[in-house]
């Protein structure tokens, strides 16, 4: 059915035209009481972690990279994978991961792509956003930073800095409308672990995509 | 045990007979329904507010439905400004030919799908199967209904009538070797073959719970992950999206992220929320390089303007319904004999299918209003229950000796001597059938009742008799 018709016969059912002007609005969004609860930062961090955690993702919060990275370090001795995905860009710089992934054989997205992926058990990336209300991590797709690289590996660990944490996902949402024309193709909202019901309802993880989040707070 | 519920046995009541010889699916059912109606309950007080988020939800779906053509349009030029493909769709037909002339396009042969309720509305699946494309539901419950042959029970959770050990049987006959009873082992045989379909796959197929029409976007929610796998991993990507599932704005969507889980599953809010705007842009290496949007009418747009019905069209898909429905919870899916079971199949089947086909389905229904009071988005649903019966009266598709008998009932009941002689008599009648203030077997007409139930029997002396010396004692006391 052509476009035009398909649309006139709406209007013809609601009995007009199709309205050239956005209709007015009384009530668009979530309700006022919602969106005037406001949290200071450590609150939101405290938040984050603790709902992430119902979702048996697992949080680790350091002082500084250093910490971070002796972390890191002893976290990928006991999972021992063979083959780690980075995001690309200057990703691996900015956190100075090079050395200790050194003893793994490391890809990174943009110079490879899926098929390099989907051999990596393991995954390293950033995030665009987080959202405290529902432990929440927001992945935007680029050039370096694959869709895949939050869905192919067994273990995914990502890294934040607590300015990214957010209350709620309105907040994010906000931001997304901001960006208009230059919003990217993929913007993928991770709360926990794949997890499938379906087997007479017993819950089992890590079905399609991950079995295991690890969050780095910074 | 397998189960023999069969959606095309032609008969609504003998597929409910069939369905409740099934002693295995209706515990599964009613365990399941139960266990998803408590976590909605607990998530929902938990987040407190329940009613003014569902009096939000209800404006934004009404305001969207009333505006639909507006809304809609600005959602299709946003998606072409982002690359992307429309097609418009006025029955399943033509969503048909849509899917089925873009797979000839790409040469594609083999189609990976997440779980869509609009797929299965348009039996996209025999379509691509007969063309000889391998077609795959990737959804672990969808997988499993597909490997059985069969067709989903439950919106949100499709296999709820299977056991372990059938699963067990059906992975080893999909190749699965050594296969146990775990959970954990047929998961992950379902993962590793699941893996291995969506890379080689041409074509991923996904549904739409929301298109947001400032931006194109197209919303999915899944807690398995396997859209991402559908949408990121092949070259080309269909949408199957019903007319109404818009919303204007990302600030709209902020309050179906909220509604929704919570009433489908009882979740916060599901693993993945994924949005997508358009195919994949310059550079990226994942992702679909071409995008195609096929809106589907199928019978909702003969919805709008009509008073009694327009509402069904706020729907969001949550399957809340279905948990708290008395009936459901008996019969479970498969003997509503529809795509969509349950209180909203038993609405929108006969709206969306008009003829002789669903419209017995309205009278599966105990109009409890359960339904009503479970709806995110505040559907009266029992209300156009009843509306729907009504239509079927006017249609005359009604059996000769119910149409008789309620023109008796109509005729007994409106004048007050002829209902007193009625009442009369029938008390003298049920002499011969009644024990300790039971009718236990009755014959004509009353046989319909007492062959699963008692009838009461009409009192010894009836209120009206009795309203004289009460209205004298009622008057002395005031």
């Amino acid at each position: 059915m052509d476009e035009a018709a398909f649309l006139e016969r709406i209007s013809a059912r609601l009995g007009r035209s199709i309205p050239e002007d956005r209709p007015p609005r009384n009530v668009q969004g979530a309700p006022d009481f919602w969106r005037q609860r406001s949290s200071g930062a450590q609150e939101l961090i405290l938040r984050f972690q603790a709902e992430l955690e119902k979702l048996g993702g697992q949080v680790e919060r350091f002082e500084d990279r250093s910490a971070m990275l002796a972390f890191l370090k002893s976290l990928l001795k006991d999972l021992d994978p063979t083959r780690i995905g980075v995001w690309g860009g200057n990703f691996m710089d900015e956190y100075q991961l090079e050395e200790v992934l050194s003893p793994y054989e490391v890809v990174t997205w943009g110079n490879q792509g899926v098929e390099a992926f989907q051999a990596a058990e393991v995954s390293i990336s950033g995030c665009a956003f987080a959202i405290a209300d529902t432990g929440t991590m927001v992945m935007m797709s680029s050039e370096t930073h694959g869709r895949s690289v939050a869905v192919l590996p067994t273990v995914h660990i990502v890294i934040l800095r607590q300015e990214q944490i957010h209350g709620t996902m309105g907040e994010v949402l906000e931001s997304l409308s901001q960006m208009g024309r230059s919003l990217p193709a993929s913007v993928h909202f991770i709360s926990g672990a794949s997890r499938s019901s379906d087997i007479e309802n017993d819950q089992t993880i890590g079905i399609h995509g991950p079995a295991r989040i690890v969050a780095f707070i910074l | 045990m397998p189960s023999t519920t069969n959606r095309h046995t032609p008969d609504l009541l003998d597929r409910t007979r069939l369905a409740l010889q099934d002693d295995f699916l209706r515990a599964a059912v009613r365990f399941t329904a139960d266990r998803l109606r408590d976590k909605k309950q607990s998530s929902t007080e938990e987040f407190g507010h329940w009613e003014e988020w569902r009096e939000r939800g209800r404006a934004i779906r009404a305001h969207t439905i009333n505006h639909l053509d507006y809304y809609l349009k600005q959602f299709v030029d946003q998606v072409r400004q982002t690359g992307g493909h429309v097609h418009f769709a006025k029955d399943a037909g033509e969503a048909v030919t849509s899917v089925m002339q873009i797979v000839r396009e790409k040469k594609a042969r083999s189609v990976v799908k997440s779980k869509s309720m609009v797929s299965e509305e348009i039996h996209i699946n025999e379509h691509l199967i007969e063309a000889g494309i391998e077609v795959v539901e990737t959804d672990l419950g969808e997988y499993i209904v597909q490997l059985a042959g069969e067709t989903p029970s439950h919106i949100i959770i499709p296999a709820i009538h299977k056991t372990r050990e059938q699963i067990k049987t059906l992975f080893t006959n999909a190749g699965g070797e050594h296969l146990t009873t775990d959970t954990k082992v047929l998961a992950g045989f379902a993962r590793k073959t699941l893996r291995e379909k969506f890379l080689k796959a041409d074509i991923g197929i996904t549904g739409c719970n929301f298109g947001i029409a400032e931006s194109g976007t197209v919303v999915l929610y899944t807690n398995e992950g396997n859209a991402d796998m559908v949408t990121n991993l092949p070259k080309t990507h269909i949408v199957l999206m019903g007319m109404e599932r818009i919303l204007p704005s990302f600030a709209d969507l902020e309050v179906f992220a909220n509604l929704l889980p919570r009433s489908a599953t009882g979740q916060k809010l599901t693993t993945y929320m994924s949005m997508i705007t358009g195919p994949r842009r310059q550079g990226d290496r994942d992702g679909a390089e071409s995008l195609h949007i096929i809106i589907l009418d199928n019978g909702r747009s003969e919805q709008l303007g009509d008073p009694e019905f327009q509402d069904i069209l706020h729907c969001i898909r949550c399957g809340a319904c279905l948990n708290v429905c008395p009936v459901y919870r008996q019969i479970g899916g498969h003997a509503y004999g529809s795509v969509y079971p349950g209180p909203i199949g038993a609405v929108l089947s006969p709206l969306l299918y008009q003829g002789k086909q669903y419209e017995d389905l309205p009278f599966a229904s105990s109009l409890c209003g359960a339904c009503y009071e479970a709806c995110p988005v505040k559907i009266p649903i029992h209300d156009m229950l009843v509306r729907l019966r009504a239509r079927k009266v006017r249609s005359g598709h009604v059996a000769k000796a119910e149409q008789l008998a309620f023109r008796g009932y109509k005729m007994i009941f409106s004048h007050h001597r002829r209902y007193r002689l009625a009442i009369k008599t029938g008390r003298v009648l049920q002499e011969t059938m009644a024990q300790n203030g039971y009718i236990q077997s009755g014959f004509g007409p009353l046989a319909g009742w007492t062959e699963s139930r008692y009838a009461p029997t009409l009192k010894e002396e009836p209120f009206r008799d009795k309203w004289e010396a009460l209205s004298k004692t009622l008057k002395t006391k005031s």
